[in-house]
């Protein structure tokens, strides 16, 4: 599936991608994260969206397909080179916990080829983390903005993100959230964010693209998905005058029949409400076909 | 960013781990690396699990899940713990002689006697603990795969057991036939450089497994 302008710049882009290990498998995934923009990733968990992470940056052998990560394959050679311009965040850190804030900066100068120290200094500084105290006595929010200043303190133009805000409060939330916002007004800045915090991703994300069980779904603009879906409530009777093809899913209650339709498919007469990304996640991990 | 600097990053890191954590470690090989007779043996054996100690403590905060995104490959991950543990063999012997040769120099001053000869820095001791020095780096060769296929706890259980297998096995070897009445033609020198030899080839050998090992682990390659 072509998803995007072949002409456009991707930081990220998949096609054919496949991968399998014991009872899972990743099956046939296309998409393409254009250069300055946002896109979340959704799933259940174990639907594959930390293995997507895992392929993309060659952690992982894919089985077959394609993977290019800023305009190059990513088993190309130049790979672990290419790394020092993608940032990485994992929701369950990762960062050596015995280290304090500053040491942290002075072995990852030495890691990263554009470490920016008064960047990093000034990132600690904004997040209100103290430079001399172990990363193991952080507080879950505070060890996420320590893992996030890290991903960016060395310039990346893409930053992946797997879970990052999960655990955290809202307002340390809205306040990491604004950091990747202002991330991607640079037009050559992209992030990929897994969250199940779905509220998070429809602020943020020009795209969502949502993994089921190994599939991708689908993968669209965000305002897109919202314009086109919506809620119907309908009796059960009045239910037969919609046409199949425009129900993406539904759910019987006792009063009628509540479904997620293709808002242009169905006759404008039906009173139809808006819908969140919420509801259109979980309509389609209940009755969505495959990409 | 080459792999030389990214070395000096995970380095710098297992230093401040150590500083952090494994003080006591420190102060131990110290302390063995000064004693007198064959003890400083002890302190390489401290410096043969220190690089499996660390891995312990980075596999805990799952830092090599972060670890294998950032910007060099498994074999600068791997080597840069065996570099780890070539770096402190190479400290302690520094010490064990040095502190050798102070003993010999201050004894006289402080006792009026010449220094006991478990104190002093002869060609014996300086030949036993060049190959006590490599001993431990066969040691470190033999278990580092095992260490990075299966982790720290795991791994160090494989390799004691290979360990008690070998030690065991020569044991036998040694009491079948009385190794002392063999008449080996062969000048210390000589000896020295092919267990050198030896020892670079085994870790030559060991750290390409260890990368293997450490992909078949981590990437399921």
């Amino acid at each position: 599936m072509e998803v995007f302008d072949a002409n456009s710049q991707n930081a990220i882009k998949v096609e054919r991608l496949t991968k399998s290990f014991g009872n899972f498998t990743l099956r046939d995934v296309n998409f393409a994260l254009p250069a300055g923009s946002i896109m979340g990733l959704v799933g259940e968990n174990g639907a594959g969206k930390t293995t997507l992470f895992k392929l993309i940056m060659n952690v992982l052998r894919r089985d077959e397909g394609e993977i290019s990560v800023l305009g190059q394959d990513n088993l190309a050679p130049g790979f672990d080179a290419l790394k020092n311009e993608v940032g990485v965040v994992l929701g369950s850190a990762g960062l050596p916990d015995y280290l304090t804030a500053a040491q942290l900066g002075r072995v990852l100068r030495l890691c990263f080829s554009a470490w920016d120290d008064g960047y990093f200094n000034q990132m600690l500084a904004d997040f209100r983390l103290p430079e001399d105290k172990l990363i193991k006595e952080f507080s879950t929010g505070m060890k996420m903005k320590i893992a996030i200043a890290a991903a960016l303190a060395h310039r990346p133009r893409l930053l992946l993100l797997d879970e990052p805000t999960s655990g955290l409060d809202p307002i340390v939330r809205e306040e990491i959230l604004g950091v990747f916002n202002d991330f991607t007004r640079d037009p050559e800045h992209a992030i990929l964010i897994s969250s199940h915090i779905l509220s998070d991703l429809e602020k943020i994300c020009d795209y969502i693209a949502f993994l089921h069980e190994g599939r991708l779904l689908f993968c669209e603009e965000k305002d897109k998905l919202l314009e086109d879906y919506a809620l119907l409530k309908l009796p059960e009777a009045d239910f037969a005058a919609v046409p199949p093809g425009a129900v993406v899913s539904l759910r019987r209650e006792p009063w009628g029949v509540e479904a997620l339709v293709k808002k242009h498919e169905i006759n404008p007469a039906f009173v139809t409400e808006h819908t969140t990304l919420e509801d259109i996640i979980i309509f389609w991990s209940k009755g969505g076909g495959a990409q | 960013m080459n792999a030389k600097n990214g070395l000096r990053g995970l380095l710098l890191k297992d230093f401040y781990c150590i500083w952090r954590y494994l003080k006591i470690y420190l102060l131990l090989m110290l302390v063995f690396v000064l004693l007198p007779g064959s003890l400083p043996m002890l302190s390489f054996l401290y410096a043969v699990l220190l690089p499996a100690t660390i891995l312990a403590y980075d596999e805990n905060a799952k830092w090599p899940e972060l670890a294998a995104m950032l910007p060099f490959s498994s074999r600068t991950l791997v080597f840069g713990k065996y570099l780890l543990g070539y770096i402190f063999a190479g400290v302690l012997l520094a010490l064990a002689l040095l502190s050798r040769l102070v003993y010999q120099l201050i004894w006289p001053l402080l006792l009026g006697a010449p220094v006991d000869n478990d104190f002093a820095l002869t060609g014996e001791f300086a030949f036993f603990i060049l190959l006590t020095c490599l001993a431990s780096l066969v040691l470190e060769a033999l278990s580092m795969p095992f260490i990075f296929r299966y982790g720290n706890a795991k791994g160090r259980l494989v390799s004691f057991l290979l360990f008690g297998i070998i030690f065991g096995a020569s044991l036998g070897i040694a009491r079948q036939f009385d190794i002392t009445a063999l008449e080996l033609n062969i000048s210390l020198p000589v000896l020295f450089l092919a267990a050198a030899a030896i020892t670079l080839a085994l870790n030559a050998v060991s750290c390409q497994i260890s990368v293997r090992m450490y992909d078949k682990r981590l990437r399921g390659a």
